[in-house]
């Protein structure tokens, strides 16, 4: 999973850019698998990037699917399109509020880990992203 | 449209009808123009009627973005905001970074044409195409701060907001537009925003961007100039420092303006140093998508005050540091603070200021002018009151350095003039022009006044990174100020951060990131020619309005004064060489054949 590092953050939103090119092939934040969210002023930053349900076994979105459009593989959650009824019941039930669907592609978003080598980290200017191993 | 980048639209308000609609913009306007300066240049020029009055329903506020913003080109999520300037009488376009250039062409547009003025406070609701007038009865009178806060409460913090404070509302001549803490300064933008009584605009955007080539070939030429930058050494220097750190090496070599220019080098300088500021630092900022990180929130915390709020700039400190005497940092950082919230630039406000002390120095200005203060150089105490005043439009001296150093001096009448250091209405920035012979000619000859960004020089003249010239050698800086002119209206058409111009990008790779997002072919000639029609076309917008060549001067003191170093500079020997340089004629006045050669309709 992607570990965010808060006080390293300095809101540039690269991270959120990058994921969401990769995904859609437009940069379009709402529908990257991170996104850097604050709530006020000068305030606090807290990331929303898939976290595999804090570790637990069962990821919500996984469960919720009624397609088998989403599975647990290697440690990341894949999703399979052409089982996908766009029902968007796992966009609803992400607890990180990261899953995403982009409308015009059909695309169902959510971290990926980019295959094992994940672009945001190496687009974060102040190393507030890295890689780590789920812990429960 | 068949360039990437853009959204292909100008969302159009006319504030007296209320009457929303789009203007499209069109391949060939983006081929000779690119977007940012360029497109505000061309739109105003043909929007603005000759000789208007700056505060009239004829004058139009247009908000404008480059192709570049919303994308992954690094430091491109600026906007600019222009207009005719009441400071001025010229057109000004001024820039912030931020969130809200890429959230504006998220929501589908690339720009929003003001026109007209509202029978009542509003603002402007952008919601993707959900878009309404709406009433800001409730924000008028709200400073900056508060009013982006009470908006963001009601619509959501998701929401980009920009808009103006207390100064803009008053028409005060050097009002800015804010949008959190990054102002389009200069140029008194956000008065005429006041006069449309148009408050604020919000807006919030689902769509995307696209780029010219593939994703991948996208992400990966993208990334190269996010790579260049955070290689670059000076990278650090803007992280640590914001733009203070080369304070006191401007101070050493005196060139920096003291007491309103009556000096070069400041005593105090060594308490207002990057070094000194880096220590009220408590957490870094960016704008978006940009790897440099030159932000910063600061936290001031003394038994007289306490403050968190941005890291104040190079410009601000001297601006009520150097040119009013100050040595008194947090004093410094609450003036920039106030000025935010009033919705005034730092600049002007503080050089008027300075201006104003040297008056009472020399008994132009007395105690019954300055309604009791004690306008005296070093007199920290008088900065917070007298920004009251100004942002209010006081009876009195707020009324009157409200109007800026030129129309105050002109108000006054008598020797006055003589102090007021400007060049056609606006300040000048803070490296002393008889230090800097490029910086002279470029601060007499840029078209909204004496700007330093519409040709940073002392890259070339003292940083060393364009170049090695000697900085008070008159010879080559005619060619290297039109050069820089040049290449800096691209830059601020894509748009991308001055600051680039420093940390490793050449002329050839703002060329490339305009290419990677519109798919036009731009090499480094192009970059000239586009960047040299933008300041043709601003210059005829200048024509239009009566201001020639004769309008290109720096006040008498620089070429009768000497500096700490013994040096004078008379732009006027530079003049005729710049003008042969640019093909203007002896008036300064761009040559019908020049004209054509770049293809510019007038």
């Amino acid at each position: 999973m992607i570990a965010f590092d808060a006080p390293k953050c300095v809101y540039c939103r690269n991270c959120e850019k990058v994921c969401a090119m990769r995904w859609v092939g437009q940069v379009k934040p709402t529908v990257a698998a991170i996104r850097i969210e604050r709530t006020e002023k000068f305030g606090d930053l807290t990331a929303h990037v898939c976290d595999l349900c804090a570790g637990r076994e069962q990821q919500e979105c996984v469960a919720v699917c009624p397609a088998e459009a989403l599975e647990l593989r290697d440690g990341v959650v894949h999703f399979i399109k052409d089982n996908c009824t766009q029902c968007l019941e796992c966009v609803e039930v992400c607890p990180q509020g990261a899953v995403a669907f982009d409308e015009p592609t059909g695309q169902i978003v959510l971290c990926d880990l980019c295959e094992g080598e994940p672009l945001c980290i190496p687009w974060c200017p102040e190393d507030a992203l890295s890689l780590a191993e789920v812990s429960a | 449209m068949k360039y990437k980048g853009y959204k292909g639209k100008i969302l159009t308000v006319d504030l007296g009808s209320g009457q929303l609609g789009t203007m499209p913009l069109t391949d060939e306007m983006v081929e000779l123009y690119l977007g940012g300066r360029g497109l505000a240049t061309r739109i105003l020029y043909d929007e603005l009627k000759p000789g208007l009055e700056p505060f009239s329903a004829d004058n139009k506020v247009l908000f404008i973005t480059g192709p570049a913003a919303g994308t992954l080109i690094p430091t491109s999520a600026r906007f600019a905001v222009g207009v005719k300037s009441p400071l001025t009488g010229t057109l000004s376009v001024s820039y912030a970074g931020g969130h809200f250039a890429p959230e504006l062409k998220y929501a589908g547009y690339d720009g929003i044409l003001f026109s007209g003025v509202s029978p009542r406070p509003v603002y402007l609701f952008v919601d993707d195409d959900r878009v309404e007038l709406r009433d800001a009865g409730h924000l008028w009178g709200k400073d900056y701060f508060a009013t982006e806060e009470a908006l963001k409460a009601e619509l959501g913090h998701d929401f980009q907001i920009a808009g103006i404070g207390p100064a803009g509302e008053n028409l005060v001549n050097m009002a800015s537009v804010l949008h959190e803490q990054h102002a389009c300064g200069r140029g008194g933008g956000g008065a005429i925003m006041g006069h449309k009584k148009l408050k604020a605009v919000a807006v919030r955007g689902t769509g995307g961007v696209e780029m010219a080539l593939s994703k991948n070939e996208a992400i990966a030429a993208a990334k190269e100039l996010h790579d260049i930058i955070r290689a670059n050494p000076i990278r650090g220097f803007f992280r640590e420092f914001g733009t203070t750190g080369m304070l006191g090496a401007i101070n050493e070599i005196q060139a920096m303006p003291t007491r309103n220019f009556q000096e070069t080098q400041f005593e105090g300088t060594d308490k207002l140093l990057g070094e000194v500021l880096r220590e009220y630092v408590v957490r870094f900022e960016s704008c978006s998508d940009c790897p440099v990180v030159c932000g910063s929130v600061v936290v001031v915390d003394t038994p007289d005050l306490k403050l968190k709020t941005e890291r104040v700039e190079h410009q601000t400190i001297c601006a009520f540091g150097t040119y009013c005497g100050v040595d008194d940092l947090p004093a410094i950082i609450q003036a920039g603070d106030l000025c935010d919230r009033y919705g005034m630039d730092t600049m002007t406000t503080g050089h008027t200021i300075a201006f104003a002390m040297e008056l009472y120095e020399r008994g132009i200005l007395t105690d019954k002018d300055t309604d009791g203060l004690e306008l005296r150089f070093g007199n920290a105490a008088v900065l917070k009151p007298l920004l009251e005043k100004i942002a209010m439009k006081e009876p009195g001296i707020g009324e009157l350095l409200a109007l800026g150093s030129k129309q105050a001096a002109e108000k006054i009448g008598g020797q006055a003039w003589k102090y007021a250091m400007h060049s056609k209405g606006l300040e000048i920035g803070a490296y002393d022009p008889r230090g800097f012979t490029g910086m002279a000619l470029n601060l007499a000859t840029a078209q909204r006044g004496a700007d330093h960004n519409k040709a940073f020089t002392i890259a070339a003249e003292f940083l060393g990174v364009l170049g090695d010239f000697d900085r008070f050698d008159v010879k080559p800086k005619p060619a290297l100020t039109k050069k820089m002119q040049d290449s800096t209206a691209i830059i601020d058409s894509i748009i991308m951060c001055m600051f680039t111009v420093d940390l490793g990008i050449s002329p050839e790779l703002y060329g490339r990131a305009a290419s990677i997002v519109t798919g036009m072919p731009i090499e480094a000639y192009e970059v000239y020619r586009i960047g040299e029609r933008i300041n043709n076309l601003e210059r005829m917008f200048n024509v239009r309005e009566g201001l020639d060549g004769a309008a290109d001067t720096l006040p008498p003191r620089f070429a009768e004064e000497p500096d700490a170093t013994g040096h004078t500079v008379d732009v006027g020997e530079m003049l005729p060489e710049y003008y042969r340089e640019r093909g203007w004629d002896e008036k300064g006045v761009p040559t019908p054949a020049k004209l054509k050669e770049l293809n510019i309709r007038v």
